[in-house]
């Protein structure tokens, strides 16, 4: 095998794990916090991916100038799906956590239908077809940009979690509520804050990505399933575990579907999954009891 | 609390039901057994009419292609109609949604014991076909498909089921057969110098459509150098593209089914793939939003696929002004040409009002199948170019048609144009060979 071959097969398994790290960060942060699963995460990232979409297309400005504009949105969003859904599943059984996301999903995905049909539709720019080429391989600009962006977004994450005081008072109250509270921490802000944070990354993350795929309502799906993979396999709750997590499954589904089969290249990250779970329950970076400690 | 529950015991350790109770139960099932068919519409129940059901995802994720393909059935039912209907009965239709195969078992069983309908027109999808057809046939009730494009929905022996359209072997074969027949003259080698690399979603559709594809590449001696599946939802395609590229394919004969297509080549125009040709077999390449989605990097793909505005030299005088006919009314109904996907409805439909009902206004299946089974109508005779010649009952794909077949359009300047074979093309084919990415910018 010549190393032209290797060297992009490296980066396009880089690449696309990037994209899944990006994805990844908002789910991993909102469950570190909160303790809560997202099921509908998917469909918060095909919502992010259309506000891309609309915004685009009646203004025709770059994506990328209108990724604060998305951003936004997600956090409003995510600040009323608190409100409404969230804040009422709250020390709840993990089952009602679950019919209540996943029911939000799918109405989520039926209202896109309703709205805005079947149909798949693309972001059409010179920056979206741009490419980037070096030592003889080349790769979507679109792409690069947003495996960039999720190696940022995570080390800000997490630098914001160490060393701000809004940081300190979400990692308190993940180590103890009652003793958060007591020390004048306000427990269902934080909360509010974590989940419209979670939303609007998952904006980040539909604005870069709005460039490079075609959007419909059940993309959130195709990319969703892989991110609850990404944040298992990178231990929960951990931002660093979820950039590696998406680095290591984007690497190995593109190898292995280079030199085994490409339709078998879930199949050969999920092995992946299941070894790593088998020995080391808690993920790659994750900490032991996590769903009692979480944050790192 | 504690009654309840010794409620809820007595009743559970008693008889739920007396005997007299059950008898009378009984009876009241028998009378309503016996009654029930006088309350059910007779399918000519108001006045003269001929009611026939039409079953298509008008609603959810096919709803764009299930609503174009109801567009098409119901042009052919104004057209008729307004010529007087058949045997001077006007036709109605009766509509059924179904979004998904759960929807088409739920809706078929409406149509059928409800609504007392004996023919339903169907179906866009290929899923939704093969659910579809399976309640007809054990209720004794023809089902006319014109667009459901998977071999399997034929190959289960079915005798009330009649497929107007081509296949998937059929529309996948034509890839192979246009890249050994026109591609390799045009390109200077002897089809077994032919360098073809073939890819195809691992869905339904794509498999069967892939198969088509590989047998008839096998068939006209293409050198086969890869051939890949993928599933359709992948988020990431790059392992399959650089994996056709490593084997240096002058054609790529691809079966895409979706939004997977638009993906397919972005990737290989990202990852520097460059072929002479790339085939496409209908699917997610020939849908207007393929275009659209890609802009000017789509120009030059083939799709083989139905047939769309063909020339309408190789129509007969009637098939021509029907297709004129189709053309304006569609347009004025939708706003747009009609796709292949519509053409198929309209010609299916008007096969039928045609060509068979005439012989069987009654609708009785048996009737309706003799009609159907004689027919023997030559190439050109349907308004997209098809002919027609039903396969019978005790052979092989029974009930599909033999004189459908598949044309090579081409993406030209954003649209979609008949350009093989010859004697159905508007344009000639261009960019034959593709230039390569770095050259077209």
């Amino acid at each position: 095998m010549d190393g032209t071959l290797f060297l992009q097969l490296l980066v396009s398994g880089l690449l696309i794990g990037g994209v899944y790290a990006l994805i990844s960060i908002g789910l991993t942060l909102i469950f570190g916090v909160m303790r809560i699963v997202n099921f509908a995460h998917g469909e918060f990232l095909m919502l992010s991916m259309f506000a891309a979409f609309w915004l685009f297309h009646f203004t025709g400005l770059s994506p990328y100038l209108l990724a604060p504009l998305v951003i936004l949105l997600l956090f409003a969003y995510g600040v009323a799906i608190y409100v409404l859904v969230i804040r009422r599943t709250i020390g709840s059984p993990m089952v009602v956590q679950i019919f209540a996301t996943v029911g939000l999903g799918l109405f989520m995905q039926n209202a896109a239908l309703v709205l805005w049909s079947g149909d798949f539709r693309t972001i059409q720019t010179p920056a979206s077809t741009a490419l980037l080429r070096f030592a003889g391989i080349q790769v979507s600009q679109s792409m690069m940009i947003a495996s960039l962006v999720a190696i940022v977004i995570a080390l800000i994450l997490f630098a914001f979690m160490a060393w701000t005081y809004p940081g300190k008072a979400i990692r308190a109250t993940v180590q103890d509520r009652v003793g958060a509270q007591l020390m004048g921490v306000n427990i269902d802000r934080v909360f509010m804050m974590t989940f419209a944070i979670g939303s609007a990354l998952v904006g980040i993350a539909g604005a870069l990505l709005a460039p490079a795929y075609p959007i419909f309502p059940s993309v959130g799906a195709n990319f969703g399933l892989a991110s609850f993979v990404v944040v298992v396999l990178g231990g929960m709750g951990s931002m660093t575990g979820a950039l590696l997590g998406g680095f290591l499954i984007g690497v190995v589904e593109t190898f292995s579907g280079f030199f085994i089969d490409a339709a078998l290249k879930q199949a050969v990250y999920f092995l992946v999954f299941i070894l790593v779970l088998v020995f080391r329950p808690t993920g790659l970076l994750g900490q032991r009891g996590a769903e009692e400690i979480g944050l790192k | 609390m504690g009654e309840q529950k010794s409620g809820m015991k007595d009743i559970l350790s008693t008889h739920l039901f007396t005997r007299r109770q059950i008898l009378a139960g009984a009876l009241g099932a028998a009378a309503s057994a016996a009654v029930g068919p006088f309350f059910i519409k007779s399918a000519f129940a108001a006045s003269d009419e001929i009611r026939i059901g039409t079953i298509f995802p008008m609603t959810g994720n096919m709803a764009f292609g299930g609503n174009e393909g109801f567009t098409g059935t119901e042009i052919a039912r104004q057209i008729i109609n307004e010529k007087g209907g058949i045997a001077g009965r006007q036709i109605t239709f009766v509509k059924a949604d179904a979004p998904d195969q759960t929807a088409a078992t739920n809706e078929m069983n409406r149509l059928i014991s409800r609504e007392g309908v004996k023919l339903v027109i169907g179906s866009f999808s290929s899923a939704i076909a093969f659910t579809a057809s399976a309640v007809a046939e054990r209720n004794r009730v023809i089902f006319w498909e014109n667009h459901g494009v998977a071999d399997a929905i034929t190959r289960r022996g079915f005798k009330y089921l009649f497929k107007s359209d081509i296949n998937a072997t059929g529309t996948g074969g034509g890839a192979s057969n246009f890249a050994a027949r026109y591609l390799a003259p045009k390109l200077g080698v002897k089809p077994k110098d032919l360098r073809v690399a073939i890819a195809w979603e691992d869905g339904t559709y794509g498999s069967s459509v892939g198969k088509g594809i590989e047998s008839v590449a096998i068939d006209r001696g293409l050198k086969i150098v890869a051939n890949e599946s993928y599933s359709a939802k992948t988020t990431d395609l790059s392992p399959v593209i650089l994996k056709l590229k490593a084997a240096e394919p002058d054609v790529l004969l691809v079966a895409g089914i979706g939004s997977d297509a638009v993906l397919f080549w972005k990737q290989v125009r990202d990852l520097d793939l460059n072929v002479k040709a790339c085939v496409a077999t209908s699917g997610g390449w020939g849908v207007p939003n393929f275009a659209q989605n890609l802009g000017a990097s789509a120009e030059g793909i083939f799709s083989s696929d139905f047939p769309t505005d063909v020339n309408p030299r190789a129509l007969t005088p009637e098939a021509a002004a029907m297709q004129k006919e189709f053309i304006t009314r569609f347009e004025a109904a939708k706003g747009s040409r009609p796709t292949g996907n519509a053409y198929l409805a309209f010609a299916g439909t008007m096969l039928l009002f045609q060509h068979v009902l005439p012989k069987a206004p009654t609708l009785e299946p048996e009737k309706v199948q003799q009609a159907a089974l004689s027919l023997d109508l030559l190439e050109g005779s349907m308004a997209n170019g098809c002919g027609c010649k039903f396969i019978p009952p005790d052979q092989e794909d029974a009930g599909r048609n033999e004189r459908a077949f598949s044309v090579v359009l081409q993406w030209q300047q954003g649209k979609v144009e008949v350009v093989w074979p010859e004697r159905f093309a508007n344009r000639d084919p261009i960019m034959v060979p593709l230039p390569t990415w770095s050259a077209r910018g």
